[in-house]
């Protein structure tokens, strides 16, 4: 008589990858990213004079009214600590707030996200934002779905002139079926408000 | 004067529309496992010379689930072979296994993971039914009980 018995599950986790990027610029290229440099540290600068006290910024936003702050609450990061992790979307709640200045008309909100390094379709096209508390803020489409982004402007809200003047929004990375590149992968999120 | 042209291009285009942008990160690390999902454990009783001379057949042995996002190969290890004594070295392809739909057996040897399947889509879930063919080739004939044991293990490909 034979009998076998008896199975073992074997688990592998793997350490993390992380890919650094860097950009070398020529020599001759300085007369160009000087002045560059310049203006940049300049925005710097007015950025902290700004966040130091609360009347500029107020003041600023009412002045434009096409102006845009947005605030980070939570920190952006989304890790995969196991496999099953896949089957479910993966939220950060809460995530930022989007702060608008006072309006007399419409406008509409877009949203973009770009990854940095190799080429990541799969990461953009699950990677959505919800807004939360979406009183008075019509979408382009349902604003209980999630509008998911791409690299590409998506147009995630029009903000009328009654809309509220905070919106706080999750993050969602969407659950993945397929495999996709493995590692550590940067992204960003470009806000931009613009007049229909 | 050019400095000037590039700053007032810049806050030029500031005005025009308000655009701000914050940075996040998504670690994805190489992740896998393999569970049993169902298996049809039973003893094999052989108690007659054809079960010596063709060996026995279990079909649907057990169901597995590979969960990968990445490329991965799938082995069987034949763990446990104490009791049987030296039969499992003098007999090779005493226990050979099978994923269905591939066509070949695949022969174990004792403590030595072998690979019997490689991951052939680029799904992040898959599962897979084994069967196992016990073929002792008429050296087991002392009436002992012998136990076996079998594992399976993923590894990156």
């Amino acid at each position: 008589m034979v009998m076998i018995n008896g199975f073992m599950v074997y688990y592998f986790k793997y350490s993390t990858k992380i890919h650094n990027f860097g950009i070398n610029y020529a020599p001759t290229m300085k007369k160009f990213f000087l002045p560059l440099f310049g203006v940049l540290a300049a925005a710097t600068v007015q950025g902290q004079i700004a966040m130091s006290s609360t009347p500029p910024v107020a003041a600023s936003l009412e002045s434009n009214s096409n102006s845009i702050n947005v605030v980070q609450q939570m920190p952006l990061v989304f890790s995969y600590e196991s496999i099953d992790d896949y089957d479910v979307d993966q939220v950060i709640g809460n995530a930022f707030t989007i702060e608008l200045a006072p309006r007399e008309s419409t406008k509409f909100l877009f949203c973009q996200v770009v990854f940095l390094g190799p080429p990541q379709i799969g990461l953009a096209q699950r990677l959505g934002l919800k807004l939360r508390n979406p009183i008075n803020v019509p979408y382009s489409g349902d604003f209980n779905h999630i509008s998911y982004l791409s690299p590409q402007p998506v147009k995630i809200a029009e903000i009328g002139k009654l809309s509220p003047n905070t919106l706080q929004y999750d993050v969602v990375l969407r659950k993945q079926t397929q495999m996709e590149a493995t590692g550590s992968f940067n992204f960003t999120l470009i806000f931009s408000i613009i007049d229909p | 004067m050019k400095t000037f042209i590039l700053l007032f291009g810049l806050v030029g285009s500031s005005l025009a529309y308000g655009q701000q942008s914050i940075n996040g990160l998504v670690e994805s690390p190489p992740l896998s496992t393999v569970r049993l999902l169902s298996s049809n454990d039973r003893p094999l009783d052989f108690s007659s010379i054809e079960n010596y001379t063709n060996g026995q057949l279990i079909q649907n042995y057990c169901q597995l689930e590979v969960k990968s996002n990445h490329s991965w190969v799938l082995s069987a290890v034949l763990n446990d072979y104490s009791g049987v004594g030296g039969i499992l070295t003098s007999s090779p392809d005493l226990i050979k296994v099978k994923v269905q739909g591939t066509n070949q057996f695949v022969s174990l040897v004792p403590g030595v993971p072998i690979p019997i399947f490689v991951s052939n889509n680029q799904l992040l879930r898959n599962s897979y039914v084994i069967d196992v063919w016990v073929d002792p080739k008429l050296k087991l004939g002392d009436h002992s009980i012998k136990q076996l044991q079998l594992s399976f293990q993923l590894a990156s490909n």
